[in-house]
């Protein structure tokens, strides 16, 4: 992909539109207007269509699903105790994971479809300083990263004989906030060596 | 003919009353392929970092003596500027890659310094990547990632090249090509290649001299020399 200068503007107009596309989904989902509840199974259905429009890897999203699956099992408690009622509870779970979807869907369809350094230079040239631009480009890349991550150290530990154990998470928080630490200070390194200006 | 690498009176320490490096000096041409042994904690990749100019730059520490790099002083230039003329690839793999394609990877340097992207095709084609170009670089072998590494340096076409244990990720037939790679690299766009490493397959075949780096001093020696003294680098011949 070779870009003139004639074209880069394109690009990067079209990024823009892409951004205020998935900044506008996120506002509609939190002002929560009784209009936005008849449209959200539209809005959901344009985005899984749009899915499968752009083919998607469907493989990128289990990394994801397991993060989200793990958080929302004390979120359904949460809601429990506030309405006391297993009915009530659903309706209001459901609603929420509808919501849920719709806003990480749009995020992650914005990053299937721009790239890394068109999103970096789209940034820049609306005044982002160039640290902020690099925390937000490495915001996309991190969860499966994570993911990768967490999966060797505890395969690591269970093989020295390590039980998971809610009170004994130790053994797998710090290696894991160790090589992020790490991670963070090499890629960063590795960036400027190749010419990115921090 | 100027040398490329110049260094005089380095010394460096992290820590005050720790000194790693003391009282280093040494010339390299341009075109020269060297090594770069000790044992592991001796400072090679500390080296190799003060000659990029990450130390005292990106990580702190105190730095003394002239270093010159193809003209410019590594104190007083900034790394992006460095990127033009010195390449780097580091040793750990996971933490270089963060694009979602392998073509994106390759592009991003020559993107930074203003170079025509097209450079990146030649430099996959060389390395044998080009049919990885669209596949996420996360989810490939550590033999590929580091191919995919290597490719993004020399898209860039770097005066001076260096390498950071680049063969511990790599089986043998992979390391025969790098090998082949880089005496190819060093033959026709003259490069200058530096290898810290401790593999004594890669550093016999391909260094004729190397830095040995033993009690916080750097001395050239040949080949020859290194084999005399430590019986445990045996090296089979060319």
């Amino acid at each position: 992909m070779n870009l003139n200068k004639f074209s880069q503007v394109w690009v990067i107009i079209w990024t823009y539109f892409k951004i205020s596309l998935v900044i506008g989904v996120q506002v509609i989902v939190f002002l929560q207007y009784s209009a936005f509840f008849h449209i959200r199974w539209i809005l959901l259905l344009i985005e899984i269509t749009l899915g499968f429009v752009i083919r998607m890897d469907v493989r990128k999203l289990i990394p994801l699903a397991k993060f989200i699956t793990i958080n929302l099992i004390p979120i359904f408690l949460i809601f429990y105790f506030v309405e006391y009622d297993w009915i009530n509870t659903l309706v209001s779970f459901g609603d929420f994971i509808i919501k849920i979807l719709l806003m990480l869907l749009s995020v992650v369809l914005f990053s299937e479809t721009t790239s890394q350094y068109t999103l970096l230079l789209s940034l820049s040239k609306i005044g982002v300083p160039k640290r902020i631009a690099f925390i937000i480009m490495n915001i996309f890349s991190f969860i499966p990263i994570l993911s990768e991550e967490l999966r060797s150290v505890t395969l690591s530990q269970k093989a020295r004989g390590y039980k998971f154990r809610l009170r004994n998470l130790k053994p797998i928080l710090v290696p894991i906030i160790l090589s992020l630490l790490d991670l963070s200070i090499n890629l960063s390194i590795s960036l400027e060596s190749r010419g990115y200006e921090l | 003919m100027k040398p490329i690498i110049q260094v005089e009176n380095l010394n460096f320490a992290y820590k005050k009353g720790e000194p790693i490096l003391e009282d280093v000096n040494f010339l390299v041409n341009n075109g020269e392929i060297l090594g770069i042994t000790g044992s592991s904690g001796s400072g090679k990749t500390t080296l190799l970092y003060i000659l990029k100019g990450i130390i005292p730059h990106l990580i702190k520490g105190k730095l003394k003596g002239n270093i010159i790099i193809h003209q410019m002083d590594i104190k007083t230039t900034k790394i992006s500027k460095l990127a033009h003329s010195v390449g780097m690839v580091f040793q750990d793999l996971n933490t270089q890659l963060f694009s979602n394609t392998v073509r994106e990877e390759v592009e991003f340097g020559l993107r930074n310094l203003k170079m025509d992207p097209a450079l990146a095709n030649n430099a996959m084609e060389e390395l044998h990547i080009s049919d990885l170009a669209n596949k996420a670089p996360l989810n490939l072998s550590m033999g590929q990632k580091q191919r995919v590494i290597l490719a993004s340096i020399i898209a860039m076409q770097p005066k001076i090249l260096l390498l950071d244990e680049p063969s511990v990720h790599l089986d043998s037939k992979n390391r025969i090509d790098l090998k082949n790679w880089l005496l190819e690299l060093n033959e026709n766009k003259s490069m200058t290649i530096l290898i810290a490493s401790n593999d004594s397959w890669l550093i016999g075949n391909m260094c004729n001299e190397v830095f040995h780096i033993e009690g916080r001093k750097v001395t050239r020696k040949s080949r020859s020399e290194l084999i005399e003294k430590q019986s445990e680098w045996v090296w089979k011949n060319l």
